[in-house]
């Protein structure tokens, strides 16, 4: 009798592990298509400026920043001096401290997990863990875990893949990227729907960036448009 | 150490600071005060709201954004028509690619 519970009680733990293996392979597919795409033209351009796979390998595995990497190529090829590194990946990487807080209650006690799930804190994973609700079927951190894995899982194949390959590849893949911009679309309307108020609050989102984006431009449009955000949920609060 | 390693090690050192940081300041034994509480259930929705416009920034304006335009309301039809998320990315995308490979 015991025995049988206990095999059930197994084998229900391993359907739910499966379950949730699925789940998160499902939620990452649009990601592996960009990040592929992505992390070859990313290793294509490292390659150009002379650097060969590891030094792909180590910014995959390290940097793990799409925007960041970009960026370093040119550093690597100009020779910039540190401080100006320092300076821009600051402006580059602010973003990472705002997602930081809108996960603190999400990865609390995620014990062995935490540090990779921070590691993995990326704008791709970061959409879909805060968009997708997750019911009974899955485990909650499992599935944080895997799915934010599997990302930078592709992330370093495609750096490492183009890298390798980039004298070979010929194949116009021109606009791919905009799979990203798909991605964070369905994902802004999952999140509109699940939610009334959402929708005043994403809409102010879309609005404080275009604005911020045709004031002060490309470069630092993130920072100011993260503060303004956050400065306009702060005052809306205060009101009720 | 040679410069093109230390440039790396530097990027690599300021993407964990800033990952990390938020963590180090509100440790899991320390109680996350409501106001960030309240922070982080409003900020994801805006953004994303702000990655839409961040994922668009580098676009090349000589279109008009007119293949953007027709794309993103195409991603936008197929998710209201289809709910699937894979079927609306996919779909956009593949279209998009078509109009400014071959279109414009």
């Amino acid at each position: 009798m015991i025995n049988t519970i206990c095999v059930i009680i197994v084998s229900m733990k391993d359907n739910k592990l499966l379950n949730t293996l699925k789940f998160s392979f499902i939620k990452s597919i649009p990601v592996l298509i960009g990040y592929v795409f992505m992390g070859i033209a990313f290793g294509i351009l490292l390659y150009v400026a002379g650097f060969d796979f590891r030094y792909a390998l180590l910014m995959a595995m390290f940097i793990y920043s799409g925007t960041l990497q970009f960026a370093a190529v040119s550093f690597l090829s100009q020779g910039t001096d540190i401080l100006s590194v320092i300076l821009i990946s600051a402006t580059m990487n602010f973003r990472y401290l705002f997602y930081g807080i809108s996960s603190l209650e999400r990865y609390r006690n995620t014990s062995f997990y935490k540090p990779f799930l921070i590691h993995y804190t990326v704008d791709e994973t970061f959409s879909i863990i805060s968009s997708t609700p997750i019911d009974d079927s899955i485990d909650r951190v499992r599935f944080y875990f895997f799915l934010s894995l599997f990302d930078h899982i592709y992330w370093v194949i495609g750096c490492v893949l183009g890298n390798v390959l980039a004298s070979f590849i010929s194949f116009d893949s021109t606009g791919i990227d905009f799979i990203m911009t798909a991605l964070f679309i369905v994902l802004f309307m999952d999140q509109m729907s699940a939610n009334k108020n959402n929708a005043r609050i994403g809409g102010m989102g879309i609005l404080v960036s275009l604005v911020c984006l045709l004031l002060i431009g490309k470069k630092y449009f993130i920072v100011f448009s993260l503060l303004i955000i956050t400065a306009i949920l702060l005052i809306g609060r205060r009101k009720k | 150490m040679s410069q093109p390693v230390l440039i790396i090690l530097t990027c690599i050192i300021m993407t964990f600071i800033f990952r990390f940081l938020p963590y180090f300041i509100f440790p899991e034994s320390k109680e996350t005060p409501a106001i960030l509480i309240y922070l982080s259930d409003k900020l994801p929705i805006a953004i994303v709201g702000l990655l839409i416009v961040y994922s668009l920034k580098d676009i090349n304006i000589k279109n008009y954004f007119i293949p953007e335009l027709i794309s993103i309301i195409s991603v936008i039809f197929l998710h209201k028509w289809k709910h699937n998320t894979l079927i609306s990315i996919i779909g956009g995308t593949l279209l998009y690619m078509f109009l400014i490979q071959k279109v414009f």
